[in-house]
């Protein structure tokens, strides 16, 4: 802070101008009024010898009302400037999130009241974020009770299904096959989306517990690819996979998080391509990043919903009628699994012709406090 | 551990199916859904494994120590001492270590970090897994554990 803009440089300045400007006053009339008398009476050499008098006089009282202000102006502006600074360092570190402060002034006067209120503010401040960290482990602790409640129920319809789909309990007829079957399928729909609620709820709480290491990330994407081979056959959808970097790229990565963002995606992608429809996925190099193309030629993202495709709970208009399955979770998870390695996730479409589907990620990962992602996406959706 | 010795020796160098032919491997399976547990048991029991059951902690650990199990298949969340009790039970007392495969309904990173610093060799969440592929699972720790020196 420069020195003219200071508290004490301000006092000081007002505290001489108050000491000088009246004692110039007067003494600017008690020479006019008297030396033309004293001059008459004495003489001129003793009235020029008077005057100078008075102006040594007034130099001296000058110089006198220029320390009484230096020492005034100090202890003033130190007995405010103090209290201002602890506040300061106070809202400082109110700032950076450390609530545990109370800040100690005895003053009876303006700034001890400033200084009580200031106590108050920043009790009923972490009350209020008590509140709100308690709600929100409530809810992520429901959800996760909730959720593994779910899980057992539907563990046993499963197991039930498959035994009996098994021939574990006799043979089946077609006919009861069919049937069992489509419930089957419908109860594993209900258990991804019991996994992804968990997954959500772990990302809204930051503790999705990354573990970076180094990928091969080639290798990674064709496991990946084979994985979701089978699935796409089934569908009739051609899947393929081009790996363009001739060199073997490393990433610093969480394998078993990508494999979900990644898959996510892919899924998508043969989920909304009709059957003699393709699916290609590329990997590409730049110098500081990885980036994976995954592109179909499905039906496509309406303009409208491609501002709040990635948001938590949100499909695409056009697939609502498509087919029941899909949670609407896939795309939030993804983008906070992808924001957390430190890349980005982005899309081009047209409607009705096909989804291109882009992720960039840095072949050094910095991981991004997950806190932040899930602000981002709940400011998002509102 | 002579326990451990004698299993090692009954158990090397003889294929895991002609073993179960006759009934030689045996499996604990600790879980409290009674249906579970029975189509589970059921299904191990058709495949050629003996199985002894446990519903809670207290009782596992009991079996554990009465029984000499090759290989548990351990619930988590259990009444009265949990799977993680069970688990941290058999890594203090060696005459009580057994690999287990953990077979739960959790499935959180920390539950399975916790799990496996205990010394789980498998982590599988129920709803997401088949008897079927938990037989697999079996028959492959199996293999690691007894089979392969």
């Amino acid at each position: 802070m420069k020195i003219r803009y200071t508290l004490f440089f301000r006092f000081f300045w007002t505290l001489v101008a108050l000491g000088i400007i009246p004692m110039a006053i007067s003494s600017g009339f008690l020479v006019a009024s008297y030396q033309v008398r004293i001059a008459a009476v004495l003489g001129a050499a003793e009235a020029r010898e008077l005057l100078f008098n008075i102006g040594i006089q007034f130099f001296l009282i000058f110089i006198f009302v220029l320390i009484i202000a230096t020492f005034a102006a100090y202890v003033i502006s130190r007995n405010i400037s103090r209290p201002l600074q602890v506040l300061t360092e106070a809202v400082r570190l109110i700032g950076e999130g450390n609530l545990k402060i109370k800040i100690n002034i005895l003053r009876k006067d303006e700034i001890g009241v400033l200084g009580e209120f200031f106590n108050e503010m920043v009790l009923r401040i972490k009350d209020a974020q008590d509140r709100q960290e308690e709600i929100s482990r409530l809810k992520s602790e429901f959800i996760t009770v909730a959720a593994h409640q779910l899980r057992t129920p539907l563990s046993i319809v499963k197991w039930a299904y498959t035994a009996v789909l098994e021939g574990d309990f006799g043979p089946v007829a077609e006919g009861q096959r069919n049937i069992l079957g489509k419930a089957a399928i419908a109860n594993e729909s209900m258990i991804k989306l019991v996994h992804n609620l968990l997954d959500a709820a772990r990302i809204e709480e930051g503790r999705f517990g990354f573990k970076f290491e180094r990928v091969d990330f080639g290798a990674f994407l064709k496991k990946l690819f084979e994985e979701k081979k089978l699935l796409a056959e089934k569908k009739g959808v051609i899947l393929t996979i081009n790996i363009n970097p001739k060199d073997i790229l490393y990433l610093n990565a969480d394998p078993e998080k990508l494999s979900i963002a990644v898959g996510n995606i892919i899924d998508n992608a043969v989920r909304y391509t009709a059957s003699g429809g393709s699916v290609g996925i590329s990997l590409d190099a730049e110098e500081a990043f990885a980036i994976i193309k995954i592109q179909d030629t499905g039906i496509g993202i309406a303009p409208e919903d491609k501002t709040r495709l990635f948001t938590k709970f949100y499909r695409g208009s056009n697939v609502m009628h498509l087919e029941t399955e899909g949670t609407g979770l896939g795309l939030f998870i993804t983008k906070n699994i992808v924001v957390s390695h430190g890349g980005e996730v982005w899309f081009n479409s047209e409607h009705t012709k096909g989804t291109t589907f882009f992720i960039k990620l840095p072949r050094e990962a910095s991981s991004k406090s997950p806190t932040n992602v899930s602000f981002e996406s709940f400011v998002g959706a509102i | 551990m002579p326990d451990d010795i004698k299993k090692d020796v009954n158990l090397s160098s003889v294929p895991i199916t002609s073993m179960l032919k006759r009934n030689e491997i045996k499996l604990l399976v600790v879980e409290d859904d009674r249906f579970l547990r029975e189509l589970l048991v059921g299904k191990l029991k058709r495949e050629g494994f003996t199985v002894v059951e446990a519903f809670n902690g207290e009782e596992a650990i009991n079996q554990i120590r009465a029984e000499h199990p090759h290989l548990i298949l351990l619930d988590l969340v259990l009444p009265g001492v949990d799977g993680f009790g069970v688990l941290a039970a058999m890594k203090d007392a060696t005459e009580l270590k057994t690999p287990t495969i953990v077979l739960s309904n959790l499935g959180s990173r920390e539950d399975i970090d916790k799990a496996m610093t205990l010394g789980a060799k498998e982590f599988m969440v129920k709803a997401h897994h088949t008897p079927q592929e938990i037989l697999e699972r079996v028959k492959k720790v199996l293999e690691e554990r007894y089979l392969q020196q």
